[in-house]
């Protein structure tokens, strides 16, 4: 193959592997934010349970908790 | 020092120092969001870096030369600065991301913001290098590194299911979620083998004067020193698989991570999670920082040297000296850390034909290696380890703005 | 001996092994009705330049007003041609270290530790 035709070739391959990746579905996306909001509320159960037994300092806790405000915060 | 004590060494620094932001950074997430499946990917990516560092390794004691000496005296200089070029970006980046490792580990214990360690941070990088012998440094950060143990033991007390993670080592494909499956699976072969590794080990091997004797501890200690050192990224990524996969937890912040730790262990679990985090990450960016330099001495011919004081090698010197501060200076813009631990392992992976194929050309040159040259199965490994490369740098990019 | 192959872009270590930089050019004489014979070669200044981009060097040669600091090593000069190319100067002496001198002077020396 030659290096022309061998370039061509690779910019159609991602240009077409962008596209279709970049057309998420809102359904899609809807899906993704209720995964992620899923997964912070089981963050905090698991870091009151850690909390809790001893396992983790009160610093980190309020971090933590922190961090999953700003996220969940954050929204689709 | 006799050789046995020299390969012990080599391979408790290869173990320790293998855990830094970027394995942990992509254990923990592959742990997290898809179980035991990607096991495979850290296996692959500790095979790929062990024959990479042996060939390293040979070509310095064989040829005496250091890769980028060797890379330009082969290829001339038009060739030689887009590997140089793509090299130090990238390498710039996981600096940043290693220094970005170290200030959230301090914010973790201390609760101030990792925006505000990073100058200081990266003041005491500098001063280690400038004024240390570095050595023993070097050996002391990977000897500190063994604390990433504790993972293992982590993973132990969490009663893994030992024929499941067996299963894990089997490249599977992912029932949901596919783009970020691969852009994971990516990522952990961009932290594993990144570039800074093998050139930094063949600038030490040619700095320790390496001979042909030395071929035997070379392979010894790359391929034992790796392959421990994957274990620990194994166990990281088994501790994420049974405290946050059950639970649904995806990790996107590294707020998260420390419950892998404190969850077998308890407290001491956070603090040796916040350990490792910190020595990983501080051990990985010294190196990084010396890395840039050779890459900048041994390519236009300036004298270097890591246990030099600065003013035998002014201009070596002062390349870390700048690159410390920039590297920091992105952390303390507040860029959030493990997003950029993450993209830049991707952006590793997508460099690495540029690094490789260069590599693979000087190891089949008898020039350079006599009659060392890599045999079949170095010549398969290396290939196969291209085309993987390759392929994941074609499918990298797009899946950035899937799975990122 | 390959000149491209064993001289150019080889490590240059001057008469007490110190590294001077790498080969960056090499001047040729070329006669009509001889062979061509290799003069000198050359560290530093826009030499470099010139192997990666003529447009490249040209600017830089307009704006240093020349060819910048080279160091030109007579053939003769040239030792040993093998792992490194050895030649008979003193690395100090030549303009070959001037930024590593003056880094060293005005920058490193006044940081401490340095």
């Amino acid at each position: 193959m030659s290096r022309g035709a061998a370039g061509r070739l690779l910019i159609l391959t991602t240009f077409v592997l962008t596209m279709a990746s970049g057309c998420a579905s809102p359904e899609e996306k809807a899906r993704k934010a209720a995964e992620t909001l899923r997964s912070w509320q089981a963050t905090l159960e698991l870091l009151d349970q850690e909390a809790g037994r001893g396992a983790v300092p009160a610093v980190y806790a309020e971090e933590l908790r922190s961090a999953a405000e700003q996220e969940i915060g954050r929204g689709p | 020092m006799s050789k046995l004590f020299e390969i012990a060494l080599g391979i408790a620094t290869g173990l320790g120092g293998f855990l830094e932001a970027g394995s942990l950074a992509t254990a923990a997430q592959a742990g997290a969001s898809f179980g035991f499946q990607l096991i495979w990917a850290i296996a692959l990516g500790a095979a790929c870096i062990a024959f990479l560092l042996e060939m390293a390794g040979r070509l310095a004691a064989v040829s005496r030369h250091t890769l980028p000496d060797a890379m330009r005296e082969r290829f001339g200089i038009r060739f030689f600065l887009v590997p140089l070029v793509t090299v130090a970006i990238v390498s710039f980046l996981v600096l940043a991301s290693e220094i970005g490792g170290v200030c959230l580990a301090l914010q973790l214990v201390t609760g101030v913001s990792f925006r505000w360690w990073a100058l200081p941070v990266a003041l005491v990088l500098w001063l280690v290098l400038w004024k240390g012998t570095f050595g023993v440094v070097e050996k002391g950060a990977g000897l500190l590194g063994l604390v990433t143990v504790s993972f293992v033991v982590g993973a132990f007390k969490l009663h893994p299911p030992l024929a499941e993670v067996a299963h894990g080592l089997l490249p599977s494909l992912p029932t949901q979620n596919g783009s970020q499956y691969w852009f994971i699976a990516v990522s952990i072969i961009g932290a594993s083998v990144s570039p800074y590794l093998f050139y930094f080990y063949s600038a030490g091997a040619v700095e320790d004067e390496w001979d042909e004797g030395y071929l035997g501890i070379n392979r010894i200690v790359s391929g034992l020193g790796m392959t421990f050192g994957a274990a620990v990224a194994v166990a990281a990524l088994v501790c994420a698989a049974l405290v946050l996969h059950p639970l649904g937890i995806k990790v996107e912040r590294y707020e998260q991570v420390p419950l892998i730790l404190s969850s077998p262990l308890g407290l001491w679990g956070f603090r040796l999670f916040v350990a490792s985090l910190a020595i990983g990450c501080f051990g990985a960016a010294l190196e990084i920082a010396l890395q840039l330099a050779y890459l900048a001495a041994q390519g236009l011919g300036w004298r270097w040297g890591k246990n030099l004081k600065p003013r035998e090698a002014a201009r070596f010197s002062l390349v870390y000296t700048a690159a410390l501060p920039l590297a920091a200076l992105i952390i303390a813009t507040g860029m959030d850390p493990l997003k950029l631990t993450i993209v830049s392992m991707a952006l590793t992976a997508v460099s690495l034909p540029v690094t490789i194929v260069p590599l693979l050309v000087l190891m089949n040159d008898p020039l350079y290696l006599g009659d060392r040259t890599n045999g079949w199965v170095s010549n398969a490994a290396v290939l196969i380890i291209s085309v993987v490369a390759c392929v994941v740098a074609l499918v990298a990019i797009p899946l950035q703005f899937l799975g990122g | 001996m390959l000149l491209g192959r064993d001289v150019l872009d080889q490590q240059v270590l001057d008469a007490e092994e110190r590294p001077m930089g790498k080969v960056d050019g090499v001047v040729l004489e070329w006669h009509p009705r001889a062979a061509t014979r290799v003069v000198a070669v050359v560290v530093g200044g826009t030499t470099l330049l010139w192997r990666i981009h003529r447009r490249l060097a040209a600017w830089a040669e307009r704006r240093r007003g020349g060819e910048g600091r080279r160091t030109v090593v007579p053939w003769r000069k040239v030792l040993h041609v093998g792992v490194d190319v050895k030649v008979d100067v003193e690395a100090e002496a030549s303009p070959a270290l001037y930024w590593e001198r003056w880094m060293r002077e005005r920058i490193v020396r006044r940081i401490p530790g340095g």
